[in-house]
């Protein structure tokens, strides 16, 4: 039997990893393992094998599809650039959890029924926790284990789903599923908690940014780019996801604005672009389909390839906060040039790899007549260029220069970042390589003058407005801060109830805790009171006349766009 | 924070990498405001070619000139607004979630230099 799956060679190559001595040798030998997995299910013939009887069902351990050898290709791509990256590390447990991180992910993306997948989504939930902890500081540690629990709830719904579904089908079959089949729910949720669905989105946020300059490089690009692929399997066209992605795409940029730590910007954006991918399998049809899947490709390598510039600031400056950086384009010249080639991509600008992708999902959008979700998504677009096309590069490179003198990437992280911008405008440029290896066949064509007029307005107009904001002023500065989101209610909320809890102060802690929500209601109406009303709020001081010009300019053009409508 | 190397005096640049040295007028006083013109004429002149490729979308709205530039440039604006209203609400110091987080470590890096 040769189609087995290929996490098989990847479980073998960790294995093998271990005798070989740390060094180039041992990355070598570690580089040439996506190479052979990827040649292995690229050559079988598209079917189901590795069909095995199992307490009265098949499982298939293989399954080759277009869907399956698209989404194997850029996870064995993204596990061959982020080896690269980390050739210079010298920790076995990275390499190790690497190797069966992707391995697993691949495993995934190739299982034919909910058992197999089951298995390979809690490999990648173990092996990528270490990921999170190889930065090995308490605070990794803690991070780690919250990132744990909450993949491995994913992993019990998962579990807890298909045992419904087989009792109630008798079927364990990983295909199209409906929403309202017993024990969908679970596994719908299952795949939620891993595609950051609003919510349940805090874990990325939380863990990303507290793993290692390589780590996160490797985290980036697998859980959830699985969750979506495993989304596009089994719940293609439920209205729910239309809305839900929207959502995602949305909230996410405020955050993004406001939030100081420039890997957790990359995680909040991150969250958006997954918005793109859950409203185009809401929509379903093949070339919304098609549009998720391209945008996936892309956005696995432009965002590692963000990833990776963050990566090589933090290995040579210390640091990602954006308060601390600045002026970095005189140390680190040529990570400067590749993080802004992946602003470009993220930023969908024709001729780089975001915009043949995003085009797909807001042409499927509109033709579906979605039209405030269409909206949404646009804003979406003009936000992404804001919150990390000019904001990472900007806040990193230039701005005020923070007096860090440092030396270039090494060779091995320019090379993996030369590699990915090279193949973020190679794609852009040339799409029809990509397209064609999409599920469905393409008769799409991004390049019209249409396109690229209103794309180029958009993002010019919002690039003009970042530049206005900052000339007048008003762009939030970076601050020393973290913000509150959903992670605050099992970080703080709910271990502070436990321990009143335990304390026995049940009762008296009801009265506190009351008195302290309406203290904190009173705080923030005074907040808004004194920041529009009060003596020195917005509405009480002297507004420079160019601003005023600004906001009638803004009213006006608002009246006007109301009055087309 | 603290640093490995003190910044060297603003004007000795003949240390810094070959690229950065081309990208030197970065820090000219007047660099951001020329951008900015740039931007503003390059912006005009894609709202000046819509009109003249006569653009037209899904909806009666995309036709309306200029209806993507006035978006993006409009939504922006309150996107950065709103953002700095929620942070007045969401902000809380870097140690909130201390010592449960890294937010609050100094990054050791074994490998790092810093030596330029």
């Amino acid at each position: 039997m040769t189609e087995f799956n290929p996490a098989l060679i990847y479980i073998l190559g960790a294995a093998l990893t271990l005798f070989i001595p740390k060094g180039s040798l041992r990355s070598l030998f570690m580089l040439s393992i996506p190479v052979i997995a990827a040649v292995h299910f690229w050559t079988i013939t598209p079917d189901t094998y590795g069909v095995v009887p199992f307490m009265g069902q098949n499982l298939i351990l293989m399954r080759v599809d277009a869907l399956s050898q698209m989404f194997g290709l850029i996870f064995s791509l993204a596990a061959f650039l982020s080896i690269i990256f980390a050739w210079h590390v010298r920790d076995s447990v990275e390499h190790i959890t690497t190797l069966l991180y992707a391995g697993a992910t691949i495993g995934a993306v190739f299982a034919g029924d909910l058992i197999t997948l089951f298995i390979f989504w809690e490999i990648t939930a173990v092996a990528s926790a270490f990921l999170v902890w190889a930065r090995r500081t308490p605070g990794a540690y803690y991070t780690g284990l919250r990132y744990l629990v909450i993949q491995i709830t994913s992993g019990v719904l998962l579990l807890a789903g298909a045992a419904l579904y087989l009792r109630s089908t008798g079927s364990i079959s990983f295909d199209r599923l409906d929403l309202a089949a017993p024990g969908a729910l679970f596994i719908f949720f299952a795949f939620g908690i891993k595609c950051a669905f609003p919510l349940l989105h805090n874990w990325l946020q939380d863990a990303y940014p507290a793993s290692t300059a390589t780590g996160a490089v490797t985290l980036s690009s697998f859980t959830t780019k699985l969750a979506v692929y495993a989304l596009a399997r089994t719940f293609p066209g439920t209205e729910a996801l239309i809305y839900i992605g929207a959502i995602m795409a949305l909230f996410p940029i405020f955050y993004a604005v406001i939030e100081n730590d420039l890997r957790r910007v990359l995680a909040y954006s991150l969250n958006n672009q997954l918005g793109f991918m859950v409203v185009g399998i809401g929509i379903g049809t093949p070339l919304a389909l098609n549009g998720t899947a391209a945008h996936a490709f892309c956005h696995i390598l432009y965002k590692s390839l963000l990833f990776m510039s963050m990566g090589a600031v933090l290995f040579r400056a210390g640091t990602t906060k954006g308060s601390e950086l600045g002026g970095l384009y005189k140390s680190m010249p040529w990570t400067m040039v590749f993080c802004i080639i992946g602003a470009a991509s993220i930023s969908a600008f024709p001729l780089f790899s975001g915009f043949i992708a995003k085009s797909l999902i807001l042409s499927a959008t509109a033709d579906n007549h979605y039209v405030w979700v269409w909206f949404v998504l646009l804003f979406a677009s003009a936000g992404a260029l804001m919150k990390v096309g000019i904001k990472i590069p900007y806040v990193a490179f230039f701005a005020h220069d923070s007096g860090i003198r440092c030396k270039e990437a090494p060779w091995n992280m320019l090379l993996a970042m030369g590699l990915t911008a090279a193949l973020c405008i190679a794609i852009g440029v040339f799409p029809d390589p990509l397209y064609a290896l999409l599920p469905y066949p393409v008769d799409y064509h991004p390049y019209t003058t249409d396109h690229v007029i209103a794309q180029m307005q958009l993002l010019l107009f919002s690039a003009l407005a970042f530049g206005v904001l900052m000339k007048m002023g008003l762009y939030p500065p970076e601050l020393r801060s973290v913000n509150l989101d959903s992670d605050w209610l099992y970080r703080r909320l709910i271990p502070g109830f436990i321990r009143r809890v335990r304390y026995g102060q049940t009762s008296a802690s009801l009265a506190g805790i009351t008195q302290r929500v309406t203290k904190r209601v009173e705080t923030l109406n005074q907040t808004i009171y004194h920041s529009i009303l009060g003596s020195n709020g917005s509405f009480a001081r002297t507004w420079r006349p160019g601003f005023m010009v600004l906001i009638i300019a803004l009213l006006l053009t608002a009246t006007l766009a109301l009055n087309a409508l | 924070m603290t640093h490995n190397t003190p910044a060297p005096s603003s004007k000795d640049t003949s240390s810094l990498p070959w690229l950065s040295r081309k990208l030197l007028w970065i820090d000219h006083k007047k660099t951001p405001d020329r951008i900015l013109y740039g931007l503003f004429v390059i912006a005009i002149g894609f709202v000046i070619a819509g009109y003249v490729a006569s653009l037209h979308g899904h909806y009666a709205i995309e036709s309306v000139i200029g209806f993507y530039g006035l978006f993006g440039f409009i939504m922006c604006i309150l996107l950065v607004l709103v953002s700095k209203f929620l942070r007045r609400i969401l902000k809380r110091p870097e140690d909130y979630y201390h010592p449960y987080t890294t937010d609050t470590e100094e990054p050791e890096n074994p490998l790092r230099d810093n030596t330029p």
